[in-house]
């Protein structure tokens, strides 16, 4: 009898440890931070980051430009400078043939950046909707096509890389105020709202949303930016909470990870994040001004 | 005797006594205790003395009334105060478990919590219903505010100077929220007629008996005409209606003519121009509902035309921020007062958290005389030591909105603020 309970204590034991450890065994470890351009002049309250391959870049809001990186040998090293005077950058994106767009948070419009510094708005075409959009924030996903989070019209507006129109999803019931979109590799949609904290997904050919958590209020104060990685894991980037959220490609929360403050390794404030080829997370600290690169470790 | 045969009169001696007792014990119901004449209830006023006036009050609780005190008490022993049989909320609902209907869109948050004795004398009262207090002075010993409010408006809401159950559900409602025994209109309808022709002049033709008559309206009275809110956004004032909506003859005389901020801008022109031009916009200004995110468009009690009072306005989206101040050990007065925007701007700013000033310490100056405070060199020529990003301010060592630490600085004592940079002097 006693050897029963033992075999069964253990059994039990072991099967409880199993379990947790596959909710929260993913580590996220900090590599390196950058403070600068190549001319060694400081990052100002920078708000958006787009990862493409070993390429880097960062919006650098307060100081009105855009900032281009390569990463390697856990070394981020600075490359070069776009500077879009007047412009307010808050969200940066690269397609895959290495454009650059941004958004412009004071023309509240996309703007596309060519190869010789010069920029232009991206003008929707076809839309079948007479509204202004006011994009709140935009994605480009595999196929170099548009999404864009419009809270005027209260849709997901995807346009081709020309900005030609091809659909769009409507805001589902019920929503708080979203602040964040996300596109994954097979083209299904993630919309954050950072209000009520939960996440609502669509499919690829999805023609709604529905919503993929519960409320994530306990464990986010204010997200305000989601990206995804290769193999579903969501990370929801806590604003006011200066620390980063983790999710399951069912929406269960995994865990929450960083802290809040001052030295390298930790958040203030942070706002867009990206996921690199490689996995590595890049967030735009901006608080901190500076941005960060971590490194996934395990769990998957 | 054999093994088998000695079992077999255990068996049988076994269930010759089971019978017996059975036979023994009365046929029906509860156990006999003996009890004297009065025991559960009448033998407890020989020692409760203070009850015989108690018993003469208009309206008892039934259990006392059929002298049945051990209705709610125990006699003997109880792991509840004043020796209940359970535990006070739980209680009630033994006999009266229709309280909260289902489907409650609303629920007196003391009948949540089981405080059912806030209102009602578990004995008895004069009162009907054995209410501790006759009509809204009972309400009004929790809602204190609306007694306040009430007795010095101008103009009264009568249902009001009634009763306050003319209109609400003291414990829970199914059909609306606040406590409302039914949605609006329809709770107005049944006393206001909507079809006399001063009704509609008044409401310049337009069915508002299909809106919402509070949008406009107090329920409870105001120091305006017809008691509409105090605060009256001019269009109502001059019966202007259709400056926004469409007329009286369109489909949907309600539609507006136009989304957003835009539809604003045809009066606050400056205003959204002016928003519009800086660096960073509130973004619900921005969206489809625009500017009644945060503003009533016809009438508020709040200046200007606020939904409601700011820090539950804001509140309502940055439900962290509020939280964190009442969570705070040390109070920062412009929040907990919910002045949000003594520091920030509603509507947008050339600065990161809609600040107003460009100088976090400009603006903690506005109050703090920091200089005279602290000593500590800051300002932009003042490299923060952690990060050469950063200059040295006042958000530097406090978190504006509080933290578990007094005087909202990050660690538990000063001096571990202070070797954050000062790092030579950590121990």
């Amino acid at each position: 009898m006693r050897r029963t309970v033992t075999i069964f204590t253990v059994l039990v034991c072991f099967l409880g440890s199993v379990q947790a450890s596959g909710a929260d065994s993913t580590r996220i470890r900090w590599v390196t931070s950058a403070y600068g351009d190549i001319e060694g002049r400081g990052l100002k309250n920078p708000e958006g980051v787009a990862c493409s391959g070993k390429d880097l870049f960062v919006a650098d809001t307060g100081n009105s430009r855009l900032l281009h990186y390569t990463y390697a040998d856990k070394i981020m090293t600075a490359k070069a400078t776009f500077a879009i005077h007047k412009s307010i950058p808050i969200v940066v994106q690269v397609n895959s043939k290495g454009h650059l767009y941004y958004l412009d948070g004071r023309e509240r419009r996309i703007v596309v950046l060519d190869a010789a510094g010069s920029d232009s708005f991206l003008d929707p075409k076809g839309l079948p909707f007479s509204t202004d959009m006011v994009p709140k924030s935009f994605k480009i996903d595999s196929e170099d096509n548009f999404h864009i989070l419009d809270i005027f019209s209260e849709k997901v507006v995807v346009l081709d890389s020309e900005g030609q129109y091809l659909r769009h999803l409507a805001f589902p019931e019920g929503f708080g105020s979203f602040s964040d979109l996300a596109v994954d590799s097979s083209g299904s949609v993630f919309l954050l709202d950072g209000v009520e904290a939960k996440i609502y997904s669509a499919g690829a050919n999805a023609d709604q949303f529905s919503p993929l958590t519960e409320s994530l209020k306990e464990y986010a104060n204010f997200p305000t930016s989601l990206a995804t990685d290769e193999e579903g894991l969501i990370y929801v980037v806590d604003r006011n909470g200066s620390g980063l959220v983790l999710v399951d490609p069912n929406g269960s929360f995994l865990g929450r990870k960083v802290g809040s403050g001052w030295t390298e390794g930790l958040l203030h404030y942070p706002s867009q994040i990206c996921i690199t080829d490689e996995g590595n997370i890049l967030i735009a600290d901006r608080s901190n001004s500076r941005v960060q690169l971590f490194k996934v470790v395990g769990g998957k | 005797m054999g093994h088998i045969e000695s079992r077999n009169m255990v068996a049988s001696s076994f269930l010759g006594a089971l019978l017996a007792l059975l036979l023994v014990l009365p046929a029906h119901g509860a156990p006999n205790y003996k009890l004297r004449k009065g025991a559960r209830g009448d033998i407890c006023i020989s020692c409760h003395d203070e009850f015989e006036k108690v018993v003469k009050k208009r309206f008892l609780h039934t259990p006392l009334a059929e002298g049945d005190c051990t209705g709610c008490h125990s006699p003997h022993t109880s792991n509840h105060e004043m020796l209940l049989a359970a535990e006070s909320g739980q209680l009630c609902y033994e006999c009266h478990d229709e309280m909260i209907p289902e489907d409650a869109k609303s629920v007196h948050q003391v009948v949540l919590e089981g405080k059912c004795v806030s209102c009602h004398d578990p004995h008895g009262t004069d009162n009907e219903n054995a209410l501790k207090m006759p009509g809204a002075d009972l309400c009004f010993e929790c809602h204190k505010d609306y007694r306040k409010n009430i007795r010095s408006y101008k103009n009264q809401h009568d249902p009001v100077e009634d009763d306050c159950l003319e209109c609400h559900n003291p414990h829970a409602s199914a059909e609306s929220r606040k406590l409302l025994t039914d949605e609006v209109p329809s709770l107005c309808l049944d006393c206001h007629d909507t079809d006399e022709s001063s009704f509609k002049n008044l409401h310049q033709n337009y069915p508002v008996q299909t809106g919402s008559c509070t949008s406009c309206h107090n329920p409870h009275g105001s120091n305006t005409t017809a008691i509409l809110y105090d605060n009256v956004h001019e269009p109502v004032t001059d019966g202007k209606c259709d400056e926004c909506h469409e007329g009286t003859s369109a489909s949907n005389p309600f539609a507006l003519k136009n989304i957003g901020y835009q539809i604003c801008e045809g009066c606050h022109y400056e205003l959204v121009v002016d928003t519009l031009n800086m660096k960073r916009v509130h973004w619900p200004v921005l969206d489809q509902v625009g500017c009644i995110n945060c503003h009533s468009p016809h009438a508020s009690p709040q200046k200007p035309l606020l939904r409601e009072p700011m820090l539950e306005l804001c509140g309502s989206c940055h439900s962290d921020t509020v939280a964190r101040q009442e969570r705070s050990e040390t109070e920062h007065p412009p929040i907990a007062d919910g002045e949000c925007y003594e520091c920030h701007s509603s509507h947008s700013s050339n600065e990161i958290f809609l600040l107003r000033e460009s100088s976090v310490i400009d603006s903690c100056g506005n109050c703090h005389d920091w200089e005279s405070h602290s000593r500590h060199p800051m300002g932009k020529k003042i490299i923060d030591p952690r990060n050469g990003n950063l200059t040295v301010q006042c958000l530097s060592c406090h978190r504006t909105h509080g933290t578990e630490y007094e005087y909202f600085i990050y660690t538990e004592k000063t001096n571990g603020t202070c070797v954050q940079c000062h790092e030579r002097f950590r121990r």
